[in-house]
């Protein structure tokens, strides 16, 4: 059976099937009617069908179709995906000749220019005509730096997350990829850490207070034959007592430091005294070695008052079978009054004054009926914060649970909101950047795309932009389903805000993996002088020249041939650039040829180096993977870093030895790419110095690229990379879209990555313009939904 | 053959006791004052037989095997170069080659052995090729054991470690980070990652969680942190209706934490814990390599002998790690060396780094000898595996790896022997063996096809 007799016209969708079935299943061609055309999809001209049929048929039909791309089944199903992929596929093939391969009938060149023509408009069309897919649903926590600006975002407190939580493991290059970001044990365990820590700082309880301190000395109690001078305890109902005269009016909180020693059912009570009048008791846990410290609220005029502490239910059973259960009794370590507290609302901390604005009073929280609704009001605004969005009736009413518990033990309401705050710090609600609010479908269930609600959103705007939570402006906008529709105003506010640092920051530090700089190991004989502040200055470099990018929105291709950067003393010297003084960063200008642009910068040049040398290999695989989207494959197994020498008695220089290793054609399929534009940086040495000549001998500066292009230095380099702003635009839109997702990129998102080079290319290669596009992208503003 | 589980149920010593033990302890270099005064002079504490403990350690880029086998079958004579800071412990090693872990090799997915070899080391498995997506090994033979032994003790089980992970980039292959920087999996998609901090795990293992918290009763403490618990749980589980299956995966884990976190209250109001006057908490990471990780192990050491936990996992170095070793006067990456090409040189500075990280597997194991426990010590009562997961680093081979066994492990096994196995043993036999002589019943773990013979003579 020949192509030709294969490219069988048809009369109906139902013969169609027939034609098809037979084809498959007993080899049965229908007789050839040339008037009627072949069956190919709605829109695409029947030319395209006789053509594939005419030049692919041979190789590509029916059940053994080399490739897998078979053209009866390819213009006969439904097209979906998988469908525009082969299509992509052909169209690439025969663009490039590969297809039909050499020894089969060529079509003449222009109709493969016809029919190239034919199926690229109706592609594109139809692949835009499909529903876009948001993609894989990911759940995504918070990294270790979105924790740390969170807490001090909505808690106002700096704490040193890194020095509690373990490092973030990395997916697809960066930190925030919510596949990696797991929820183990260990890490729950240090966030609970975290939490407690965050809980304190962010709301100061009376408990917590102890200045101005003033102790009662065990010497002036005045005690009745009830007090044990020698053991420091009650022994039966009595108390002891202190006259004191407070410094001033106001509030004070009279504290004891207690054990118990217990027996009966009941633990043992303390009764907090003020002048005779019994004004809190509590239960007294601690037993034996252990201690408690509990108190009591007191508002005092000033006046000199009497205080007390009480035990209040005594009791022995000298024959009780357990010896140390016989006899109850309370022990007073300690005794002291703490204020007067500042009523001065500025002490407090930030959150506190925000979120406890109304109450609970003392008052109100010494009263069973009016406590409530107050608290309720606090968890509200808290919650509304933490989880930046508002909270369900049962979340608040979950936690006002575990308020209440803490309020009947005699706590004051900020302690007992500590504690809840605490909660809601590792609750998923707050560790999970935007989580579904609707059923996720499973891999085999149908779903459809829908827009996010605009509290996720805002949340996703905020991660991507500034590492941290939304603030009350997009809260606010969100409440009242605006964001979306200021979507354009909000993003470049949030872009001028300085919390975008933290975009430039975390961004290029992964992308152009100069983070490595903190760990990067040097030989110390070879550099001396890469210590940690040439690091971090080399670090900073690159980040401030991110940062001017965002700011002053600059084009992308700054990134690669700016005649600026940003030097301190240190680092220049390293330049050898002159007249500059200071620990200071400052905006210079560069003269041109040794430097400008990330990829002559110390920073780059030194993670890309070996710890005792340069590696043009390592450059190389760093240009093509962060500058050009051409990331050459790993290695195949088994390959020597670099082959052995022949002639071990002669020495052979870098340059030689890479030659000899691109000699080997399995190496050469990448190293032809990667060595010579690593060679053209021989001039930076392994810390990104400039040097004229290595061990005595000039630097050979030049690469020939595999189209045998020759490169010069670094000037010939960058006007290289510049040409190719495709591939630069590419290579960001697709990180971009990584980072701001949190998740590897995926096949349905090659239209999105398309849209954001695209919205490039129009606006100006702005940075602004890669915003919007990501922002604005599918899987952004859309997740896939589970349908019914 | 089904072994009755061995020395768990020996463990009748109060573990009041075995705090009280803390006291008493060998000088450690960096914990001197664990021997503070209010501790030293309190009676040596009458310790019975030692439950049985589990300990992995792992050292990555493969070994210079001409260096580390012993020249001849059985008994051990003097040791190789390599091995030989072991010397003072030869009675307590047995040497095991032509162990092979075949699901470290490429099979079809190409590069990566590095991330293989470590995510097989434990589990046996052959590692899914992710950058993060669906990311999946096996359960490891670490916390097999540690599941078992979840309720006895206050930790499952502990992940220490040398190296803090990458800050940007790739780490094998087209292979996620995680897959080189741990050999401990929880399941098969959840990896553990380790402690690396000395001064983070001293708090962790023996710091007072209610010392943040100023003075509270330990029974309002936990019933405060029980409420917190309850509280995101049920979170956890009313968010779980909404996600994927594959992010079900991650909720689970999410309880299983809080679960163990619960689990650990109970201990903490039953038990006393060590005068904390009277430790010094280390300060940060020693610059120096040697003594990181001799502190690491120093705070393992004193976990197990306080039977805060019975099984833990050490990774010395992470898989393809190219540190650079000045102390040794080497200033290439461990990992650029390990591609020696057969050259003496670089052999030969493979071998110095092999015996650098042999020297602290011997101060390790001495530290587990000076402790005793009974009529023995705590290295009688452990089985500690060392080994790599690759055998010659620049062919990448996982056939003929390098793994040793110390410690009589409860009659695990007859140490002071070098048994050599048919090419291509699964190493995941040695584990099998090892489970069900801890009493955890298995048919099979890995690509394991049978229990290990010979390990007794």
């Amino acid at each position: 059976m020949t192509a030709k007799e294969c490219a069988a016209p048809m009369r109906s969708v139902l013969f169609r099937m027939f034609w098809y079935i037979c084809l498959l299943s007993c080899g049965f061609v229908p007789a050839a009617e040339p008037d009627l055309p072949p069956p190919s999809p709605d829109g695409l001209s029947p030319e395209v069908a006789v053509f594939l049929r005419q030049y692919c048929g041979q190789c590509h039909l029916g059940e053994s179709a080399e490739g897998d791309i078979d053209v009866a089944r390819l213009l006969t199903l439904p097209v979906n995906d998988n469908a525009l992929d082969q299509w992509e596929n052909i169209v690439t093939r025969i663009k490039t000749g590969e297809m039909p391969p050499e020894e089969a009938d060529q079509p003449p060149g222009v109709e493969r220019t016809k029919i190239l023509q034919t199926i690229g408009p109706w592609l594109q069309a139809t692949a835009n005509s499909r529903p876009e897919d948001p993609g894989r649903p990911v759940l995504r926590r918070m990294n270790r730096q979105e924790l740390h600006n969170t807490y001090r975002d909505v808690l106002h407190v700096d704490l040193d997350v890194n020095a509690i939580l373990p490092a973030d493991e990395l997916g697809y290059g960066f930190d925030n990829n919510g596949d990696m970001l797991g929820l183990s044990p260990l890490w729950i365990d240090k966030c609970l850490l975290l939490a407690e820590r965050g809980a304190r700082a962010a709301i100061r309880a009376p408990e917590q207070i102890n200045e101005p301190r003033h102790e009662f000395p065990e010497q002036d109690w005045r005690v009745d034959d009830t007090w044990d001078k020698i053991g420091h305890k009650l022994l039966s109902d009595g108390q002891v007592t202190y006259s004191w005269q407070p410094p001033a009016s106001g509030l004070y909180l009279m504290r004891a430091v207690v054990s118990g020693e217990r027996a009966g059912d009941e633990l043992p009570r303390l009764g907090f005294r003020l002048d005779g009048r019994l004004m809190s008791t509590i239960d007294v846990e601690a037993i034996g070695d252990e201690t408690e410290q509990r108190c009591c609220e007191l508002n005092l005029s000033g006046e000199p008052v009497e205080l007390s502490l009480a035990f209040l239910n005594d009791y022995y059973d000298p024959d009780f079978p357990d010896a140390t259960r016989r006899d109850r009794n309370v022990r007073i370590h300690r005794w002291e009054c703490v204020g007067p507290i500042r009523a001065d609302t500025k002490v407090l901390p930030r959150a506190q004054q925000i979120w406890f604005q109304g109450g609970p009073t003392r008052r109100q929280w010494t009263d069973p009926k009016s406590w409530e609704g107050p608290t309720r009001k606090v968890l509200g605004r808290m919650l509304t914060m933490v989880y930046r969005r508002p909270a369900t009736r049962g979340e608040v009413d979950r936690l006002l649970e575990l308020v209440a518990q803490s309020r009947r033990t005699g706590d004051s309401p900020e302690r007992a909101i500590q504690l809840a705050l605490q909660a809601a710090l590792v609750s998923p609600s707050f560790l999970l950047i935007a989580p579904p609010t609707a059923a996720t479908p499973g891999d085999a269930e149908a779903f459809h795309a829908e827009a996010i609600d605009e509290f996720s959103l805002a949340s996703r705007l905020s991660y991507f932009l500034w590492s941290s939570a939304p603030d009350k402006e997009l809260l606010r906008l969100a409440r009242d389903e605006r964001l979306r529709a200021e979507l354009d105003t909000q993003w470049r506010r949030m872009l001028a805000d300085p919390k975008a640092e933290e975009l430039a920051r975390n961004f290029s530090g992964q992308w152009l993996q100069t983070r490595l700089l903190l760990t990067h190991e040097v030989s110390p004989q070879e550099f001396p002088e890469l210590d940690a502040s040439l690091r971090r200055s080399m670090l900073q470099e690159v980040e401030y020249l991110m940062m001017e990018v965002v700011r002053e929105d600059l084009p992308i291709s700054t990134l690669i041939n700016a005649d600026f950067t940003f030097l301190d003393e240190r680092l220049a010297n390293h330049y050898g650039i002159p007249n500059i003084t200071g620990e200071n960063f400052r905006k210079v200008t560069l003269p041109p040829g040794q430097r400008g642009g990330v990829v002559t910068t110390a920073a780059v040049l030194t993670v890309t180096s070996l710890p005792n040398r340069t590696s043009p290999v390592k450059r190389g695989k760093w240009i093509l993977g962060q500058m050009l989207a051409d990331e050459p494959p790993p290695p195949p197994p088994g390959v020597p870093d670099l082959a052995r020498q022949v002639r071990p008695d002669q020495p052979e220089s870098l340059r030689e030895m890479l030659a000899r290793h691109r000699a080997d054609p399995s190496c050469a399929v990448c190293h032809d790419r990667m060595d010579p534009l690593g060679l053209v940086l021989e001039h930076y040495d392994g810390i990104g110095r400039w040097r004229d000549q290595r061990e005595g001998h000039p630097i050979d500066a030049s690469g020939k690229l595999p189209d045998g292009r020759m490169v010069t230095g670094a000037p010939e380099l960058r006007a290289l990379l510049a040409e190719e702003t495709g591939a630069f635009r590419r290579v960001l839109a697709e990180k971009m879209l990584t980072y701001a997702l949190g998740r590897g990129l995926e096949k349905s998102d090659q239209r999105s990555v398309r849209r954001i080079v695209g919205e490039l290319e129009a606006g100006g290669d702005r940075f602004s313009a890669l915003v919007k596009g990501v922002v604005e992208s599918v899987p952004f503003q859309q997740r896939r939904v589970k349908s019914p | 053959m089904e072994q009755p589980p061995i020395g768990i149920q020996k463990a009748q010593v109060p573990r009041r006791t075995f705090l009280r033990g803390l006291g008493t302890l060998i000088a450690l270099p960096w914990l001197e004052s664990l021997m503070g005064d209010r501790l030293v002079g309190m009676e040596p504490a009458a310790i019975g037989e030692g439950p049985l403990r589990a300990i992995f350690l792992y050292v990555p880029n493969g070994i210079h095997m001409a260096a580390w086998r012993p020249p001849t079958e059985g008994a051990l004579g003097e040791l190789p170069a390599t091995l030989k800071p072991l010397e003072p412990l030869r009675d307590q090693l047995l040497v095991l080659s032509g162990l092979a872990q075949r699901n470290a090799a490429a099979l079809g997915d190409g590069a990566g052995d590095h991330a293989r070899s470590a995510a097989a080391f434990l589990t046996g498995t052959h590692p899914r090729k992710t950058d993060g997506h669906d990311i999946e090994a096996g359960t490891s033979v670490d916390q097999l054991l540690a599941q078992r032994d979840a309720n006895r003790t206050r930790f499952a089980s502990l992940e220490l470690g040398c190296e803090a992970g990458e800050l940007a980039g790739n780490c094998d292959s087209g292979y996620s980070c995680a897959y080189s920087h741990t050999i401990s999996w929880s399941s098969p998609v959840s990896p553990n990652p380790k402690e690396t901090h000395p001064r983070q795990l001293f708090d962790r293992l023996f710091g007072d969680p209610r010392a943040s918290v100023g003075e509270l009763s330990a029974a309002r403490y936990s019933r405060e942190r029980k409420s917190i618990l309850d509280f995101v749980a049920d979170d956890a589980r009313r968010l779980n209706q909404r996600v994927s299956a594959e992010d079900r995966r991650k909720l689970d884990e999410y309880l299983v934490g809080i679960r163990e976190l619960e689990r650990r209250l109970e201990f903490a109001t039953e038990e006393p814990r060590p005068d904390l006057d009277a430790i010094t908490r280390p300060r940060g990471i020693p610059r120096d390599y040697a003594t990181h990780l001799r502190l690491m192990g120093d705070l393992m050491v004193l976990a197990l002998r306080a039977d805060l936990t019975r099984v833990a996992t050490f990774m010395f170095a992470d898989e393809g790690s190219n540190r650079t070793y000045p102390e040794l006067q080497i200033d290439e990456g461990h990992h650029a060396i390990s591609h020696h090409d057969s050259r003496a040189e670089q052999l030969e500075k493979l071998a110095r780094i092999n015996r650098h990280h042999v020297e602290q597997l011997a101060y390790i194991l001495q530290r587990m000898r000076e402790v005793r426990e009974g009529n023995g010590t705590l290295l009688d009562h452990s089985v500690v595996v060392y080994g790599s997961g690759i055998s010659d680093g620049n062919r990448h081979n996982h056939n003929d790896l390098p793994v040793l066994v110390a410690g009589g492990g409860h009659g695990f096994v007859t140490p002071g022997r070098h048994v050599v196995f048919p090419e291509g043993t699964p190493m995941m036999n040695l584990h099998l063996s090892l489970l069900r002589h801890a009493g955890v019943a298995r048919d099979s773990v890995g690509d394991s096809t049978g229990e290990l013979p010979g390990l007794r003579a």
